[in-house]
């Protein structure tokens, strides 16, 4: 199956189809990144509002498909809708919520029963949760999109409308925060760069 | 999944960030199979409805309601885009027995750090009421619905504005 991306000439008929209308065209734009969208979805705004957060990435999408630009890529240019939807969720959540956890009570069935693996992952969830809201916006949403959505740095820096050197500098060093938070909760991480 | 994640501005080598990308692995919210279909689902929903060329369909702030049942009003509202982070200008229409209200954007969209309150490049609502009329409603730009005395909340708010959804004239 090709991947939006893999081939840009195969991206670009279907993204000229799709802004006629064609909306089988942007179905299978959309289909192989579902998977990484929800993730980072859910990694922004919590796993209550990753399915809308998702949905209303496709939604807008497909509404502004016109205004995609030739040099943006597909994926960029709807992550960027999920990182700005899922952010404002995010938001109302905390709102009602009152800063509660996002990553409480977030039990994955496809995750290990035993109780003490369990919990292990919900405590690194937890601090991977705590971490990424220390980070600037920016950072966060590179750090996500990388580890995430397995988006490259052009993808990214279309997404955030940066350049790819920023977006170099702002996955290093969201990810070196990000390891450091880690690692003062607790958790072992390799050494970066090094053999781990 | 295996990605080239590092970054190293000493030798521009690039490391995969295994343990930390296994962490991320461990704890992603993965959609399963039933969450993948309702989104596909959704997709194929929303583009089965006719393709507005040239229109989107975005929120409407609401602000400050003022009386004017019968009448049409125009409002400008201020949006990014996903290419870049500055505000567009958008004209939308009400359905005429909407309230009417009046917003004036101009001031706003000359400073749209006013209205980008966390820097992320989107557009946020609270700071979007407090720049175009924090009289109109409580201290801070609070809002309050339509003929209530109380403060209200971000879903009201966002309730309110999904029952006016409109459609976005040019752009």
């Amino acid at each position: 199956m090709t991947h939006p991306g893999d081939s840009p000439a195969h991206d670009a008929h279907l993204i000229a189809r799709a802004k006629a209308g064609d909306g089988e065209a942007f179905t299978a734009l959309v289909r192989p990144l579902l998977p990484a969208l929800y993730r980072v979805a859910g990694r922004l705004a919590g796993r209550a509002a990753a399915e809308d957060a998702a949905q209303e990435a496709l939604t807008l999408a497909w509404q502004r498909i016109h205004k995609l630009r030739p040099e943006t890529p597909f994926a960029a240019f709807l992550f960027g809708f999920a990182i700005k939807r899922a952010a404002t969720l995010a938001r109302g959540e905390r709102r009602r919520k009152g800063h509660e956890d996002r990553s409480a009570n977030q039990a994955d069935p496809n995750r290990p029963d035993r109780p003490d693996e369990v919990m292990q992952a919900r405590r690194l969830q937890a601090a991977i949760a705590e971490g990424l809201a220390k980070l600037p916006t920016k950072r966060r949403d590179a750090v996500v999109m990388r580890l995430d959505g397995g988006l490259g740095d052009r993808d990214i820096a279309a997404a955030l409308g940066s350049t790819e050197g920023s977006v170099r500098v702002l996955v290093h060093h969201g990810l070196a925060t990000l390891e450091e938070h880690l690692k003062s909760l607790g958790f072992e991480l390799a050494t970066r760069g090094g053999t781990p | 999944m295996n990605h080239p994640t590092d970054y190293d501005p000493k030798t521009d080598a690039k490391a995969p960030h295994t343990t930390l990308q296994a962490a991320f692995d461990a704890t992603a919210q993965d959609a399963d199979q039933a969450a993948l279909d309702r989104l596909l689902r959704h997709t194929r929903k929303t583009v089965a409805e006719p393709a507005k060329k040239g229109l989107g369909l975005h929120w409407g702030w609401i602000v400050g309601p003022m009386a004017a049942a019968g009448a049409a009003a125009a409002l400008t509202l201020a949006t990014p885009t996903t290419e870049t982070t500055d505000a567009g200008a958008l004209a939308v229409a009400v359905e005429p027995d909407a309230l009417a209200v009046e917003v004036a954007l101009a001031e706003v969209l000359a400073d749209e750090s006013d209205v980008d309150a966390d820097s992320n490049g989107g557009v946020d609502g609270d700071a979007m009421v407090a720049a175009l009329d924090p009289s109109a409603n409580g201290e801070n730009g609070e809002w309050f619905p339509p003929g209530d005395d109380e403060l209200g909340d971000d879903e009201e708010l966002e309730a309110w504005i999904a029952a006016y959804e409109v459609v976005l004239a040019g752009g």
